[in-house]
């Protein structure tokens, strides 16, 4: 009985702490300001099957073999000052509690790009990619075009240097391939 | 032993029960405020001798689709508590969602039941300010790769259109699908 009940609490703790471990982004998906896209392992599953039948080129098998290892990808913009403040503060944090290591930073006049990963087994090899755009902290617009801050992650076996495949495929911002070291 | 199996036949039996899209589609079927149509896949003619095998395969692993639309109108002003509605039966544990976009225009989802290798359903949510259309759409150990022999195979079909009549209609008057002017005039007559 004892031993039933130890387990019990247990299977719960895990619960809880697996409903939790989903990610702080999650909010994100429910925030007006914010357009989101989530795609999750079973669609890139299917894709990668539906495109494994037709007659591929090279690239195409390039997105087969990567999409088949994805667990997820969330991108999430947003053109509101505030919620990009929130980002930040998200990003840092998640960084920080996921022990990310900075792959890269860029900045110009538009604003910042950063990069951070999670390693895994080789240099060119990561498990996680994250992407933070902030355009000058959200100000309006930018020689006449809105801005758009950008959070995007991508959690699986990722090959960073064939990439581009999935930026094409998958309409990505084009400030990705900038990991590509090819 | 025997109470194992008992037990399994409960939890399966009520897991079959409590599935919130399922009820979602079952309450507004019936709702006079929702538009429902099932399309049973005979419907849509596609003739089956001409077929390769693949393109068999793929069309029997369908079943039907069941639709149902909320459109906003003089009736329903507001058809945001439906959009909602739909999304909390959206978190039904028994589909996987497979991709959610929210978009200032619109939003959608697209969830399925059974493995990636044979969906046994898969469901398709999208909303805008003036529409609410879900789908379920349900089948045989469905596979990715039927989908370009199920669209080639369709290139010949004869569908009924006396029958689909209203579900083109709607299609048309909210521009969810392109139709060409053929297509079009063919609804008009």
């Amino acid at each position: 009985m004892k031993m039933k009940s130890v387990l019990f609490t247990c299977a719960l703790a895990f619960s809880l702490w697996a409903t939790q471990a989903q990610s702080i982004f999650d909010a994100l998906e429910n925030n007006d300001a914010v357009s989101s896209v989530v795609v999750n392992k079973s669609m890139f599953m299917m894709l990668s099957k539906f495109e494994a039948a037709l007659d591929t080129e090279p690239e195409a098998k390039q997105f087969v073999e990567m999409a088949k290892n994805i667990q997820s990808l969330k991108v999430f913009t947003t053109s509101d000052k505030q919620v990009t403040a929130q980002m930040e503060q998200m990003v840092t944090k998640y960084v920080a509690q996921n022990k990310l290591t900075e792959l890269m930073r860029a900045r110009d006049k538009e604003g910042h790009v950063r990069f951070y990963i999670r390693p895994g087994a080789t240099e060119d090899k990561v498990r996680e990619l994250l992407m933070f755009v902030d355009q000058l902290s959200g100000q309006g617009q930018i020689n006449g075009r809105k801005v758009e801050n950008v959070l995007l992650t991508i959690v699986g076996d990722i090959d960073l240097n064939k990439i581009s495949g999935l930026i094409a495929k998958m309409n990505l911002p084009q400030e990705l391939n900038r990991v590509s070291k090819k | 032993m025997r109470r194992i199996v008992l037990w399994v036949l409960v939890l399966a039996l009520v897991s079959c029960q409590d599935s919130p899209i399922q009820e979602f589609f079952a309450q507004k079927q019936e709702d006079p405020n929702f538009n429902s149509f099932v399309l049973p896949a005979s419907l849509l003619g596609i003739a089956q001798d001409s077929l390769s095998e693949q393109q068999k395969e793929a069309v029997n692993s369908l079943n039907k689709v069941h639709l149902i639309w909320q459109e906003k109108d003089s009736v329903n002003t507001d058809i945001s508590a439906s959009v909602l509605q739909a999304k909390a039966a959206l978190e039904d544990p028994n589909y996987e969602t497979m991709m959610k976009v929210q978009m200032p225009w619109g939003q959608g989802q697209v969830l399925f039941k059974g493995t990636e290798d044979a969906v046994d359903e898969f469901i398709l949510m999208g909303a805008r300010d003036s529409l609410l259309i879900m789908a379920r759409i349900m089948g045989d150990n469905m596979h990715p790769k039927y989908l370009m022999p199920f669209l080639s195979s369709m290139n010949n079909a004869q569908p009924d259109m006396e029958a689909l009549k209203p579900l083109m209609m709607m299609l048309k008057e909210k521009e969810v699908l392109p139709l060409n002017q053929q297509a079009k005039d063919s609804l008009v007559e």
